[in-house]
């Protein structure tokens, strides 16, 4: 082989693979726009495209397992949506309101926290937004920006952005699970052997460290419901734990304190006693199985229904 | 630094392009030295101290060696030079064990006494870099190859860094005298080198990456998954590990045939192997011919009667266990292999003649092999031999629901990616003429290539996770 060759060689693979990846972002865009697409992403193509709900609830696998919406609608009489995500984080939860309070904001924002959403450095799942990258999305650009500089180089290629994706599209199509189905709740299984609980201890004069990303994640979304005329409550879903002395997990109380600072209703079941001493209620320590879910429903109701009618004293 | 991080993919085009615009081979030789000492010091700095002093004292002994006439004192050299760098691969792999181990006897005999773990951390590549000095003390022993003079040659040798830290464990008479021809830069080499690279990618992140959070989950979670979710974990382990390794060697050996250099094969389709000794011939081939030259063969190898045979072959296989890790479960493993290994032996003395279809008896033979080194696979991944056999009752017993992991879709494309791979080494192995990669032809080699590439950013696992081998 010559150099000449070896140089036409290395010229044509590139150019391919710049076409290929060219050729991808096009073909990729343009099926985004026409398509519903499958799995994870109906819900977050949904509050992308079509979302028009007047209460939002927003947060984690424990929101998705814990409040359904279905019931609220019908005792209420409003649209409710859960917008609940699998391990998902505040910069997911940030990005998702300023996509739908540019749309329609709704009349009251009910975010489900985690205790350490405030303290955590990981991101959760936000990777999986990467096939929305530089498609008009501010926040979400700025954080997929934020990673290291493989990550950067990579995201600028759409073959790697869609990563994956393509094989789930293309699988999708052949087994499809109606994510939208009870306005986005997904009920746990009631499990064969009941979960237990989970001890914490009192950790002393131990202060989680705010991560700073994370408080300015949480003041976006306060801004935006401001601006916006939302009603913002934050809400901690009931956990099956052994708190001993008293104690409560690292990060609980920066979320309150944020909290009593914003003025902003916050709900902490992560120890109610409906559900603390009743593991039949859960899947495992964190999530709520299907009855569980009903009788938290039941709970958030009555909250809002105490609220419509002016008695925030429960809150 | 690894071969999968981003630091890599700058320090590989730099160190290609000096190293060719450099005008003598010294100064090769010395900047791919600084390179190699410089790739190796990314892990843990303290570390280069070891290999420099494996390189000293095996320097030094084999140039004692090639002046000492008398036997007894070459080989009582040869002994001391052994014994330094198997002490320094005990020190940091074995002590910890072995203190257990006497922990355990003594209070079995009802001594309590309580031995110190000292819990050292594992200098990466320790195995490999220790084998390779002693394959070349043994080989100055034997005087099969003179000793090498020049420290730098040697020290280069020795801490070349494509195959440094998982191998291939060179032989000295292979590589050494590459260091001493002033490489020209040959486009079809260095096409070759990067069309090996890419298919180790390939293999590291489309398959090994891809499957390791599954196998992780079971084989960690044993107690908690049915037969069914660890037969899916065990066949994905079997194909991990190949993969790793294998990908590991591929990129190994496509970087020094980029600067020039050709590392010997290590991995030649081992799972299309039709027996147990044949498996051995296509699997680290750098390890097996190494145990096979330095212990198999001065043990009485095979000219010998049967039961010594035996005998050989489970020294020499418990040997390749015990050097993978210092843990019951790799001896056994290696156990495993030594008798699987002296039953076809023997098997194949008193074989049947019997006429069976030929591509039938092929697929027979390659399914019953692969059968056979993934029970042995089990115990290699398993925490403890009691969990090894707990798992394979499961595999035999429990039948449930597939485990779901990180979801259907990524098990099913992990499936799909291993169905590629097992279709071009299926086509590489039966039909080598017929090529896509390697082809003649700039269009399809191209076109190969870029699709290559484009799979790899369309379906690879970008997690950076360290090659299984490195601990080894």
């Amino acid at each position: 082989m010559t150099k000449k060759s070896l140089f036409k060689i290395v010229f044509c693979v590139v150019c391919l693979v710049v076409a290929m990846d060219v050729g991808m972002n096009y073909a990729m865009k343009w099926y985004i726009y026409h398509y519903e697409i499958p799995g994870d992403y109906m819900k977050i193509d949904y509050m992308f495209k079509h979302i028009n709900t007047q209460i939002l609830l927003l947060g984690a696998s424990t929101c998705m397992n814990s409040i359904n919406p279905e019931k609220l609608e019908k005792e209420l009489g409003k649209k409710v949506f859960n917008a609940g995500i699998n391990d998902q984080r505040l910069e997911f939860f940030d990005v998702m309101s300023e996509a739908i309070f540019k749309r329609t904001p709704p009349e009251l924002l009910i975010l489900v926290l985690r205790q350490n959403d405030l303290t955590i450095s990981g991101k959760g799942r936000l990777a999986m937004m990467n096939i929305y990258y530089h498609l008009g999305n501010t926040k979400l650009d700025e954080y997929l920006d934020e990673g290291n500089l493989k990550k950067r180089l990579l995201l600028k290629s759409a073959l790697y952005r869609f990563n994956t994706y393509w094989w789930r599209m293309l699988l999708y199509h052949f087994k499809s699970f109606d994510e939208l189905a009870h306005g986005g709740f997904v009920g746990k299984p009631v499990p064969v052997i009941l979960p237990s609980h989970r001890d914490i201890i009192s950790s002393g004069n131990v202060v989680f460290p705010l991560n700073p990303r994370k408080v300015h994640c949480l003041e976006n979304i306060l801004l935006r419901c401001r601006k916006t005329g939302t009603r913002l409550w934050i809400v901690i879903t009931p956990e099956l734990i052994n708190s001993i002395d008293g104690a409560e997990f690292g990060g609980l109380s920066q979320i309150r304190s944020f909290c009593n600072q914003n003025n902003i209703p916050f709900i902490n079941d992560s120890q109610h006693p409906d559900f603390i001493d009743h593991p039949e209620y859960f899947f495992d320590s964190s999530h709520l199985n299907v009855n569980g879910a009903e009788l938290y429903t039941q709970r958030v109701l009555k909250l809002l229904q105490q609220e419509e009618s002016g008695l925030q004293e429960g809150l | 630094m690894l071969f999968n991080s981003l630091i890599f993919l700058v320090f590989l085009p730099t160190t290609v392009v000096v190293y060719y615009f450099l005008p003598s081979l010294k100064l090769r030789n010395l900047f791919l030295l600084l390179a190699s000492y410089y790739f190796y010091m990314n892990w843990n700095p303290r570390y280069a101290i070891l290999i420099f002093a494996v390189t000293c004292v095996t320097y030094t002994c084999s140039l004692l060696l090639e002046k000492e006439e008398s036997l007894g004192k070459r080989k009582l050299l040869s002994s001391i030079g052994v014994i330094i760098v198997l002490s320094g691969l005990f020190l940091f792999k074995y002590l910890d064990f072995t203190a257990s181990v006497i922990s355990g006897v003594l209070k079995f005999l009802g001594v309590a006494i309580s031995i110190p773990q000292f819990n050292l951390l594992l200098p990466v590549g320790i195995s490999f870099f220790s084998f390779q000095a002693i394959g070349y003390l043994i080989d100055v022993y034997r005087r099969t190859i003179p000793a090498e003079r020049s420290f730098l040659t040697y020290a280069l040798f020795m801490s070349f860094f494509p195959q440094l830290v998982a191998g291939p464990i060179e032989r000295a008479k292979n590589l050494l005298p590459q260091f001493k021809t002033m490489h020209q830069f040959s486009p079809g080499l260095f096409l070759g080198g990067i069309q090996m690279m890419l298919w180790g990618y390939f293999m590291k992140l489309c398959i090994a990456e891809r499957v390791a959070p599954y196998v992780d989950a079971v084989y960690n979670g044993y107690l908690i998954h049915n037969g069914n979710s660890l037969a899916l974990g065990t066949l994905f382990f079997t194909f991990q590990i190949y993969s790793d390794f294998c990908g590991y060697s591929l990129i190994a050996c496509g970087s020094a045939q980029c600067l020039g250099f050709k590392l010997m094969n290590n991995f030649n389709h081992p799972y299309l192997a039709s027996s147990i000794q044949d498996f051995w011939r296509k699997w680290h081939i750098s390890l097996s011919t190494w145990f096979m030259d330095y212990l198999y063969i001065p043990l009485g190898g095979n000219r010998c009667s049967r039961t010594r045979q035996v005998f050989n072959l489970v020294i020499t296989f418990l040997v390749s266990g015990i050097w993978h890790g210092a843990n019951w479960t790799f001896i056994f493993w290696g156990v495993l292999h030594g008798l699987f290994t002296s039953i076809y032996m023997l098997y194949r003395t008193v074989k049947p003649q019997y006429s069976l279809w030929k591509p039938l008896h092929t697929f027979l033979s390659i399914g019953a092999t692969y059968l056979l080194v993934s029970i042995c696979w089990v115990f290699f991944r398993a925490k403890s031999i009691t969990s090894g056999f707990v798992i394979i009752y499961k595999i035999l017993t429990e039948r449930g629901q597939l485990f779901n992991g990180n979801g259907f879709p990524d098990q099913l494309l992990a499936l799909f990616c291993i169905m590629v791979l097992l279709m071009v080494e299926i086509k590489r192995e039966f039909k080598p003429n017929l090529r896509f990669l390697h082809s003649d032809n700039i269009a399809v080699c191209s076109l190969s290539m870029a699709s290559l590439i484009a799979f790899i950013l369309l379906t690879a696992a970008f997690h950076g996770g360290q090659f299984i081998y490195f601990q080894f």
